[in-house]
């Protein structure tokens, strides 16, 4: 399982922040055994997960930088928003719907705007995909003008 | 007159003395010629430069004694002539000086004249400003006398006239009032026909220019409905399209503020994605295109 290209990017890792965040985090602390056992959770239980051993070997946080890397600079992004801003239960699930549905290392970064009443808007490098309700009213076949109109007569 | 007389009797003397000159000048000349000719006569040569000599001693004389008289002459005019200044200076101050007493007597007299005179003037006035007075008085009186006089005479004359024309007035003054009755009938009637037709004319006119801008005003209430409805119209369109444009934003607003946090986001993951499933393929094109 050592191998970086078998290895999967974690839903907990779901944005270009992050990626960025934990490269950091690895570079500081590979150089030892002393070092890699100060790396966080949930990064290092997967890691361990990742491992025939109990240990983190220094291959493996190679391997995994380089699969960070290769996502750092490769990626697709995709800006997720909601009316509210989502809780990690529904960040995770967005993330892996990505990830099995679009790309296996799709980056997802989530925010919140309230005028969106509800749904959502993914946004991509070209493209706005807006299943948010608000555009759903604004797009309704029947006008707010026109009702008022039939109340007004 | 004297200065005049005086240059004159200088200039006859000045000619008397050229006219010496001038004769003296003769007759020494003729001398020399006979003394040339007793010469001649004597069988000599003619002398000539004796001659020539003679002759500019008679001209150099002739010359000295006619400056000598020019010069005596003017001597002598000047002293007259200042003498006669003088004396004319002295005359003229003479002259002033009785010419000035003269002056002096004459407004004596003139001004003691003229007193008597005014004192004559202002006597013969008073007396006649008072037979001026009698007189108007006595003209007032006649005045009045022959006012009455004839006012008399023109109150019984006017009392005479007046009976005549009473006389005659009574006998024509029931013919003329039937005629002036009759005339007057007949000219109002006349009148009366000429007003009618006038203002049955004025009346027709009047009804014909009214119906005219009811007509005018009709057809300008109707442009203004027409306009007015137009007008009213693309207001409403316009509020409309306003309306339209802002409307979604207010029910959005409403909606976000009434709904609040009641709109989970869990409540919506059937939704959401539903949305996403329904969206895969663009979205994998997004990534690949």
């Amino acid at each position: 399982m050592d191998n970086g290209t078998k290895i999967k990017l974690p839903s907990f890792i779901s944005s270009h922040e992050q990626v960025y965040f934990y490269i950091q985090e690895l570079n500081r602390n590979r150089s030892s055994v002393a070092n890699q056992e100060k790396i966080k959770e949930p990064l290092r239980s997967y890691l361990i997960g990742l491992s025939e051993t109990d240990e983190i070997s220094a291959t493996l946080i190679d391997n995994f930088l380089e699969v960070l890397i290769e996502t750092k600079e490769n990626a697709p992004r995709f800006h997720v928003v909601f009316a509210d801003y989502p809780e990690r239960e529904i960040r995770t699930k967005i993330t892996s719907w990505f990830r099995n549905n679009i790309h296996p290392r799709a980056l997802i970064s989530f925010r919140y705007d309230s005028l969106l009443v509800g749904g959502l808007v993914v946004r991509s490098r070209n493209k706005i995909f807006d299943f948010s309700f608000r555009n759903k009213l604004q797009n309704s076949k029947l006008k707010p003008v026109d009702i008022l109109e039939n109340v007004a007569k | 007159m004297s200065q005049i007389l005086l240059l004159l009797i200088g200039i006859l003397i000045f000619l008397l003395l050229s006219a010496a000159a001038v004769f003296l000048y003769y007759r020494r000349l003729n001398s020399s010629e006979d003394v040339l000719e007793n010469n001649s006569q004597e069988g000599s040569a003619p002398s000539v430069n004796v001659s020539q000599s003679y002759i500019q001693d008679l001209e150099s004389m002739l010359q000295k004694a006619f400056e000598d008289a020019a010069k005596s002459a003017t001597a002598r005019l000047e002293t007259e002539f200042k003498s006669t200044l003088t004396e004319l200076v002295q005359q003229n101050d003479a002259l002033v000086q009785s010419v000035k007493q003269l002056e002096d007597s004459f407004v004596n007299e003139f001004r003691s004249s003229v007193g008597n005179m005014q004192s004559e003037l202002v006597q013969n006035l008073s007396a006649a400003v008072q037979q001026i007075n009698t007189k108007s008085n006595e003209m007032a009186v006649a005045v009045q006398s022959l006012e009455e006089a004839t006012k008399n005479k023109i109150e019984q004359a006017l009392a005479s006239v007046v009976g005549n024309i009473e006389s005659e007035l009574s006998g024509t003054g029931s013919n003329i009032k039937t005629q002036l009755k009759e005339s007057v009938l007949s000219a109002v009637e006349e009148e009366v026909a000429g007003f009618k037709s006038a203002i049955d004319q004025a009346r027709q006119e009047t009804v014909q220019s009214l119906t005219q801008i009811y007509q005018g005003v009709e057809e300008e209430k109707q442009e203004l409905e027409a306009k007015m409805r137009k007008e009213v119209e693309s207001r409403r369109k316009k509020m409309l399209s306003k309306i339209d444009d802002r409307i979604n934003d207010v029910i959005v607003q409403f909606l976000v503020e009434n709904l609040g946090d009641s709109l989970d986001l869990n409540d919506q993951q059937e939704y959401i994605f539903k949305m996403l499933e329904e969206n895969k393929e663009e979205l994998k094109k997004e990534i690949h295109g």
